[in-house]
């Protein structure tokens, strides 16, 4: 059994792409899903297996004043209670400490004296069952003497609370990007200046799949065998080696089927690291898996940003310059790359826009919540949304009709270097907004007569809604998102049957990679794609990796898989030529044999003929293994239009045509894009209308289940159009760009600029997110 | 997500299920189970003793006729959904399981249960309520009938007592009923529900010359607002004998909050407040259904 691998699917169609390539239009790895025959790491649990719970005390912040484990211990079946004392191993999650403005302490794997959100682990409670594990996990009293808790980064730093000694105003990094001496210059010369306040609301991780680890001891090779739902087999494996205060080597990591990360399997949880220590420690396998409240209480969470920002406008419609101020919570601990994230959120704060200076503060603030770390979009979304919120506010202020205000100052040159440092690689900005307005008929906005917050509070109701009581807007947003960083592996091995296995470091927890990287290997090889098994996620089998995320799976596994592919097919030319007797350059391949002049040799006779004596003092063998990095990050863009219909008497926002156009670079398979595409927009969508993490002001959260927590559900969501441009990056092989969190960045900007343009004329110039009925209805009431 | 440990048995009938319960300390009924289970799974309820009427005869099945209906404890919603009688004589019944949770719920969940767990935002509550209905409870002291009104006491208690069983709910017929539900984003439960139930009366001619009907005898009832589902009077009292027009349902529906009992009921996601707002309108919304007055029925 090893990590994450997939077959030919059966009779998948296929579509024809733009070069006249096929892809197939069904994914190879849905019937194993579809019949419940993938193997999650929850199947995985040998019969022998102990099991681990974990105490987790109801409180945002409390002194831990001492752990009773007396009626846990009694319970039949319940083999151990261990708090941080009893860990022979450091125990500590890596923190990004070496790039923190603060000396504070890293995140234990069980709370030494404090807690410091609601969820955060004290104790493990190792059982014969899960059931009197968690029965265990009940029964310990943990005596807690709580703190006051902050949870809203921007008053966390005015707070009466202090979360770290080292901290002393929660501040755990205060970053600066751009030039602010350039952007106050631009704001003084400007004609116009526009702002906005906003809100960027905290999520919840959602993934069908919560957390689980197995882990089992003392294999051949290795100290410990982790099975896990990971994003990234490697990447754990590091984390593991920090946590256990193990070398690499030791510790075999699988991911095998893995249902939906969004960034949250990628950070490293206490339970995985526990289940492995006790497996070791035990010697028995170790399995442990989160409930989904434990999942959403421990998070990591996604978002939570206060930002102020402005924009400089001058009288003709050109955007000199932008500069905002972030709050953005980094939660009890910064873990991982958490707060560089968020720091460096301000990256993309030019949007599609030639603007000549960008000045973006971001205080990455300790708040007493779950951490905050990457959640699909990871920083991006936060960004466009400043963006397209300042452009969209700018047009209504001013009276520019939003589109033509941005297509006024689209980056219509490439590669094009930001005001803040981005490079974008390439683009055709213009055409992806042309499409999407070309589907809704070139018309999304409102014009500039429209009336104006300033002119409309006294606007009549009756006089700006439809027939039908319902108040209508229409919006856009235009993004970029930078995609494909690091390195990634690929491994093209061909056996002597001419069975093709391809390895790669990335890992698919829903992309359908497999899918992917066969059809490329397939394209690169001149062969057929169901010969080709896809492997993931198996520290033991594949080279080194990265993982998946940041939308970079495509780039650099895409890349790395086709590089080995061009390198494996050119040494079988070559074997195949010695077979044929021809020249290299006169073979060709055709229909699964070698060809040339009249004479013909299997793909398998060539594989088999690669492992014998080679001519010329080439090796034997057909295998090749490619470290790859693009050249640079690809900047996917496109433009995002809705059509909203209000109900002024209960707030209720209906989306009634959503339309997605997304360029992508080279697209390797449109069902794959757009199956990105419609789970972005989803999750976007639910992050503009019903998506929000709540706490209480005692820091405990209130959003712990899927019945508090308003995850949209299919039936909410309008059917997404989608569309695309195609703009090779050239930064890569394949020219393509990333495209898995796009619709997380577009769709929340496009709602809210829709429903914004809906209430206008009522004065409603800003709401936050989510657009619930209540903040709607509240809004028209405060703009009477 | 465990539940304690628990002994079950199943009653074959309703004497049977009644000496069970009086057979250990903190016995539960069972039927369709999904109100019980979930809370026994989150260690919200642990009762020692599950006893199961589900197959009881006495408690299934429905007598309907013009009068009106007796609907037996175990039917379930969907049987509510799937039977032409109590959709020609007593339609607030269906129209208002149609907004009942979801379908496998309303496969599984039952009548009976629904109204004893009393679920401050349960939707049958309502419509039992706006169509003056009456639960029949079989208990220690033998069989009795309660009013609706009567039977619900508030954040999710009622006037049973131990050893009692809900054996039917009765119905009386009515002419025209609807049900409007606003749904909580997260749980599913209604913020706001309204279930109107009424008869409608000769046609006369309004100002405009139209036939229109008069409204009587009418029962409007709201779910979810309060800690206790009940019947607004000063809506039901501003129709009684008028015309359904437009004008005259509005005006009653502005009415909504007149005779509102009890705590607000609200959350992190839709505030007490916020659904009080929207009453006004979902009852108008609800009227123009039952009615069959488009102007206001969205």
């Amino acid at each position: 059994m090893s990590g994450v691998e997939s077959g030919p699917a059966g009779d998948a169609g296929a579509e024809t792409d733009a070069d006249g390539r096929e892809a197939p239009t069904e994914r190879r790895e849905d019937p194993a899903l579809l019949r419940g025959e993938a193997a999650f790491t929850d199947d995985l649990v040998p019969d022998r297996a102990a099991h681990l719970a974990l105490v987790r005390p109801p409180h945002g912040h409390a002194v831990v004043e001492g752990v009773d484990a007396t009626d846990a211990e009694a319970l039949d079946d319940v083999l151990a209670v261990h708090t941080f004392e009893d860990l022979d191993v450091p125990g500590l999650l890596p923190i990004a400490d070496e790039r923190l403005d603060v000396d504070v302490p890293a995140h234990p794997v069980l709370a030494r004296d404090r807690v410091r959100y609601d969820g955060q682990p004290v104790a493990a409670v190792l059982a014969e069952t899960a059931y009197a594990a968690r029965d265990g996990a009940r029964a310990v009293d943990v005596a807690c003497d709580p703190l006051p808790a902050t949870v809203d980064p921007r008053e966390a730093r005015e707070a009466d609370v202090t979360i770290f000694e080292g901290a002393p105003d929660n501040v755990a990094l205060d970053a600066e990007m751009g030039d602010a001496d350039a952007t106050d210059a631009a704001f003084a010369d400007a004609d116009h200046v526009v702002d906005v306040d906003l809100e960027n609301n905290r999520l919840l991780s959602s993934a069908l799949e919560p957390r689980a680890a197995v882990a089992e001891p003392g294999s051949d090779e290795h100290a410990v065998r982790v099975t896990l739902t990971s994003q990234s087999a490697h990447g754990h494996r590091r984390k593991l080696a920090h946590t256990l205060g193990m070398d690499e080597g030791a510790i075999h990591v699988r991911a095998p089927s893995v249902g939906g990360g969004f960034g949250h399997k990628g950070h490293h949880h206490p339970g995985e690291a526990l289940a492995a220590w006790a497996a070791m420690r035990e010697d028995r396998p170790v399995a442990w898996s989160a409930t989904r409240s434990a999942n959403y209480r421990e998070g990591a969470h996604g978002r939570d940003h206060r930002t102020t920002a402005e924009l400089a406008v001058d009288d003709d419609g050109t955007l000199r310059a932008l500069r905002a101020e972030t709050d953005a919570a980094v939660g009890g601990y910064c873990l991982g790359g958490g707060g560089v994230m968020a720091a460096f959120y301000g990256r993309l704060l030019a949007g599609q826009y030639d603007l000549d200076a960008v000045h973006c503060r971001t205080r990455c603030v300790f708040t007493t919540t779950a951490p905050v770390h990457s959640y699909r979009g990871a920083g991006r979304p936060e960004a466009i949304y400043v963006v397209e919120r300042l452009v969209d506010a700018a047009a209504r202020d001013l009276g520019f009709d939003p589109v033509e205000l941005r297509r006024r100052n689209l980056v219509e040159e490439f590669p094009h270097e930001t005001a803040v440092g981005a490079e974008y690689d390439s683009g055709n900005y213009a055409r992806a907004m042309d499409r999407a307005l070309d589907h809704v008929d070139g018309r999304p906005a409102t014009t500039g007569d429209a009336p104006t917050a300033d002119d409309a509070p006294a606007a009549d109701r009756d006089a700006v809604t439809d027939d039908d009581g319902l108040l209508r807007g229409v919006g856009v947003a235009s993004y970029v998102e930078s995609t494909g960083g690091g390195f990634e592996s690929g491994v093209v091995r061909v056996d002597r049957d001419g069975g093709v296995t391809v390895l790669a470091g990335t890992h698919s927890h829903g992309q359908g990679h497999g899918t992917t990287y066969a059809s490329v290997v397939a394209d690169e090889m001149g062969i057929d794609p169901d010969r080709i098994d896809v492997v993931e996620g198996d520290t033991a089998r594949i080279p080194t990796g990265t993982g998946t995320f940041g939308s970079r799976s495509a780039i650099v596994g895409g890349n790395a898989v086709a590089e080995s592919a061009r390198e494996v097919a050119a040494k079988a030319r070559r074997v195949a030529a010695g077979e044929l007797d021809a020249d290299p350059a006169d073979v060709t391949l055709v229909d699964g044999e070698y060809r040339a002049g009249g004479d013909a040799v299997a793909f398998e006779a060539v594989a088999r003929a690669a492992y014998g004596r080679q001519p010329d003092g080439m090796e034997p063998g057909l295998e090749a293994t490619t470290f790859y990095e693009a050249d640079g990050t690809a900047y996917t863009f496109g433009t995002h239009a809705c059509a909203v219909a209000v109900d002024p008497a209960t707030g209720d926002v209906d989306v009634e045509r959503y339309v997605a156009v997304d360029d992508p670079g080279h697209v390797l398979n449109p069902t794959i894009v757009d199956g990105q595409i419609h789970g972005g927009v989803a999750q976007g969508l639910g992050q503009a209308l019903s998506e929000r993490a709540t706490y209480a002001d005692d820091g405990t959260l209130l959003t712990d289940r899927m019945t508090e927590y308003a995850l949209p559900r299919a039936g909410d969501l309008p059917a997404i159009e989608t569309d695309r441009t195609e703009t090779p990056s050239p930064h890569n092989d394949l020219g393509v760009k990333g495209v898995g969190e796009a619709g997380t960045i577009a769709a929340p900007p496009t709602v809210v600029n829709a429903v914004v343009d809906a209430l206008a004329p009522l004065g409603v110039a800003h709401l936050d997110m989510p657009l619930t009925p209540e903040r709607v209805r509240a809004a028209l009431a405060d703009s009477r | 997500m465990f539940p304690a440990e628990v002994d079950y048995v199943r009653a074959d009938d309703v004497p049977a299920a009644r000496e069970h319960l009086a057979s250990a300390d903190d016995a539960a009924l069972l039927a369709g189970g999904h109100g019980l289970l979930p809370a026994m799974k989150a260690g919200e309820a642990a009762p020692d003793l599950l006893v199961d009427v589900s197959d009881v005869d006495a408690l299934a099945g429905r007598a309907v006729d013009a009068d009106g209906a007796r609907v037996g404890a175990v039917t379930t919603h969907a049987e509510l959904l799937d039977d032409d009688g109590l959709a020609e004589h007593v339609p607030v019944l269906p129209a208002t399981a149609e907004h009942l949770a979801d379908r496998q719920i309303r496969n599984r969940g039952t009548v009976g249960g629904n109204l004893a767990e009393a679920a401050p935002a349960a939707d049958l509550p309502a419509a039992v309520l706006a169509a003056g209905g009456t639960v029949h409870v079989d208990g220690p002291d033998g069989e009795r009938a309660v009013d609706a009104p009567d039977f619900f006491a508030g954040d999710g208690d009622t006037v049973l007592g131990a050893g009692d069983v809900v054996t039917a709910v009765e119905v009386p017929a009515h002419g025209a009923a609807a049900y409007r539900k606003r749904t909580h984003p997260a749980s599913g439960w209604a913020t706001v529900g309204v279930a109107v139930a009424a008869d409608l009366g000769g046609e006369g001619d309004d100002a405009t010359g139209e036939d229109v009907p008069t409204v009587e005898d009418p029962g409007v009832a709201v779910a979810g607002v309060t800690d206790r589902q009940q019947r607004l009077g000063a809506v039901e009292a501003a129709l009684a004998g008028e015309r359904a027009t437009p004008a005259t349902l509005s005006a009653a529906a502005e009415r909504s909050s007149d005779s509102l009992d009890g705590p607000l009921r609200g959350d992190h996601h839709v505030s007490g407040e916020h659904r009080r707002d929207v009453l006004p309108t979902v009852v108008e919304r609800a009227l123009g259904a039952a009615f069959g007055v488009p102007e206001v029925a969205r």
